[in-house]
């Protein structure tokens, strides 16, 4: 198992940093890689170090953290809700997250963790709300999505509400509502990557015991495993996560169904093997869909949601009708 | 061996277990027979720890199943439920979940659980296709993979429900076999079986339910000599050379 880990493992994280230090080099103004590499490990001054250390490198990290946090999240909410069509936007954590970090913005607008704190009670609220709607009602897979479509729906609606009451209090609301990495607050970003860094921590810990709820609950309680802690335990993570991701570039949405799909198909479903994989491949798909994203229409941007939801919007569908074909279950 | 005493079990405000009582003895296959929603799945269910009792008891070696923690029950009662999912994983990687009431954080597999692993997929016949992924077998192998995952758990008490259901004959045969085979490791097996003539040639000790209640607990010939399968199953049997036949 070591032995067949090392060379994906490998081919991952040699892509992170090709796409990583590419994510720091293009944009408006190119710059050599050689440079950036010169910027990161040297003290070495000027026009385009300072470029890529104030503007580029903070970018750079809010992509690649946006991405782990989002699709370790999916991986998450898809087995312990049993449901690989739930993924974090699917299922309206990203609505919950991104208007309880609206409060945040409009009312504690000088409070730098009031963010990452309040879009993590939204995402948590949400996914709760969720849950809850499900299991009182069977908890199909169908059931979740449209619980999700519901809960998406009244938090958005919040969220308008709030905006149309403080129109001029959130700078770069339409970026924030879309999912962008134009306008990064850094102080933001570090409250939220540190709140992150410790859902990854907390994901990668449970990642055993994820791997029995994927026996489903009777055999996983057989097992020995406390189904209802475990599972309370991966929603609260994934909340973090989520919040985490929400406060960094607002409503970024797809990215947490996408990857674990990938991951699976091109790796099975053990949740130990993939959530490592998982996490990497979230943030090289953000960071190529944030290069995108300023090369497309150079010298104009548009943002990074725009283009992820133009890729996860079909997947989705497809996802609808494979899953119709397909059979995930013994007896189905 | 299994004790149960007085149990009665309410689900959503129905009574499905009325007071039943019950033994379940080890080196013996117990198979639970009766009509539909007779409550032969909710007493299953009741043992492995997931359906709470109203009253009664189930006792194991005389300690009551239901004051002992979730790990420690893990340790005692394996079941495999009827309707199971079937995870993008290889074959080792579903048995070795087996092992899991006994790993401590960090989960690692040590030599003596890999042994029991492989020795578990060798009796349960798996071992030829275990690396593949489990959703490329067929339901009869599934089935063996899952019975060879509750062989690694290694528990005195295996419940089975219905672990023959949508399986053709043959492999019908293969599973009641290895049931029988468990049985005679000195485990307590009790299965839910609906094949009345299966379950009579089959099982040591065949328990008859109609709704909630003990009908019968025994050996099966003596059960269809009392005509008992035709009171409740409104049928008529007749035994030609040691074989139930069903009319």
């Amino acid at each position: 198992m070591v032995k067949n880990n090392i060379k994906p493992m490998f081919f991952l994280i040699s892509a992170l940093i090709i796409v990583f230090i590419l994510s720091i080099a293009m944009g408006a103004v190119n710059i050599s890689p050689l440079v950036v590499l010169e910027s990161l490990f040297t003290g070495a001054e000027g026009t385009q170090h300072n470029i890529i250390r104030h503007i580029r490198l903070p970018r750079a990290i809010s992509a690649f953290a946006i991405g782990a946090f989002l699709s370790c999240a999916g991986l998450m909410l898809q087995t312990v809700l049993n449901n690989a069509i739930a993924g974090p936007s699917v299922i309206g954590v990203n609505a919950g997250a991104g208007f309880f970090a609206l409060i945040a913005m409009v009312f504690l607008p000088s409070t730098f963790y009031a963010v990452p704190v309040m879009a993590f009670l939204g995402a948590l609220s949400a996914t709760l709300l969720v849950y809850e709607i499900g299991r009182r009602t069977g908890a199909s897979r169908l059931t979740i999505v449209l619980s999700g479509v519901a809960v998406s729906a009244l938090f958005n609606a919040f969220s308008d509400t709030l905006l149309t009451f403080y129109p001029n209090a959130v700078s770069g609301k339409v970026s924030f509502s879309i999912g962008g990495l134009s306008a990064i607050s850094t102080n933001t970003l570090s409250w939220s990557v540190i709140l992150g860094f410790v859902g990854i921590i907390g994901a990668l810990l449970l990642s055993s015991e994820l791997n029995v709820m994927l026996l489903g609950d009777d055999v996983a309680h057989s097992l020995g495993l406390s189904v209802k802690k475990v599972r309370f335990i991966a929603l609260v993570i994934a909340a973090i996560l989520v919040g985490a991701a929400i406060a960094i570039g607002g409503q970024i949405s797809f990215v947490g169904l996408i990857c674990p799909h990938i991951a699976r198909r091109l790796w099975g479903g053990d949740v130990k093997i993939l959530m490592p994989r998982v996490i990497l491949l979230g943030s090289i798909l953000v960071l190529l869909c944030d290069i995108l994203s300023r090369v497309l229409f150079a010298p104009f941007e548009i943002p990074v949601g725009i283009i992820l939801s133009f890729l996860g919007a079909p997947f989705f569908i497809y996802l609808l009708i494979s899953r119709k074909r397909g059979k995930t279950h013994d007896n189905n | 061996m299994i004790t149960i005493k007085n149990l009665s079990i309410t689900l959503d405000g129905e009574r499905i277990i009325r007071n039943f009582s019950a033994v379940f003895p080890e080196n013996q296959v117990s198979v639970l027979i009766g009509k539909n929603g007779c409550g032969k799945t909710t007493l299953l269910r009741a043992i492995a720890g997931l359906n709470k009792a109203e009253s009664g008891s189930i006792l194991w070696k005389n300690s009551d199943l239901s004051a002992v923690s979730v790990k420690k029950h893990a340790k005692i009662v394996a079941f495999l439920p009827q309707s199971r999912e079937v995870p993008s994983v290889s074959v080792r990687s579903l048995v070795s979940h087996g092992r899991f009431p006994y790993l401590e954080f960090p989960r690692k597999l040590r030599k003596a659980d890999r042994e029991i692993i492989s020795n578990a997929m060798e009796m349960a016949g798996v071992s030829r296709f275990a690396e593949r992924n489990m959703t490329t077998l067929s339901g009869g192998q599934r089935q063996k993979v899952y019975i060879a995952m509750v062989l690694c758990q290694d528990t005195p008490v295996v419940l089975l429900d219905e672990p023959a259901t949508y399986l053709d004959i043959s492999q019908q045969l293969e599973v009641l076999e290895m049931a029988k085979k468990i049985a005679a490791m000195g485990k307590t097996v009790i299965m839910v079986h609906h094949d009345i003539p299966q379950a009579v040639k089959y099982g040591d000790n065949v328990v008859l339910m109609d709704e909630g209640e003990l009908v019968y607990q025994g050996s099966g010939m003596e059960m269809v000599k009392k005509s008992l399968i035709d009171k409740i199953f409104g049928v008529k049997t007749k035994i030609i050379e040691d074989n139930l036949i069903i009319e």
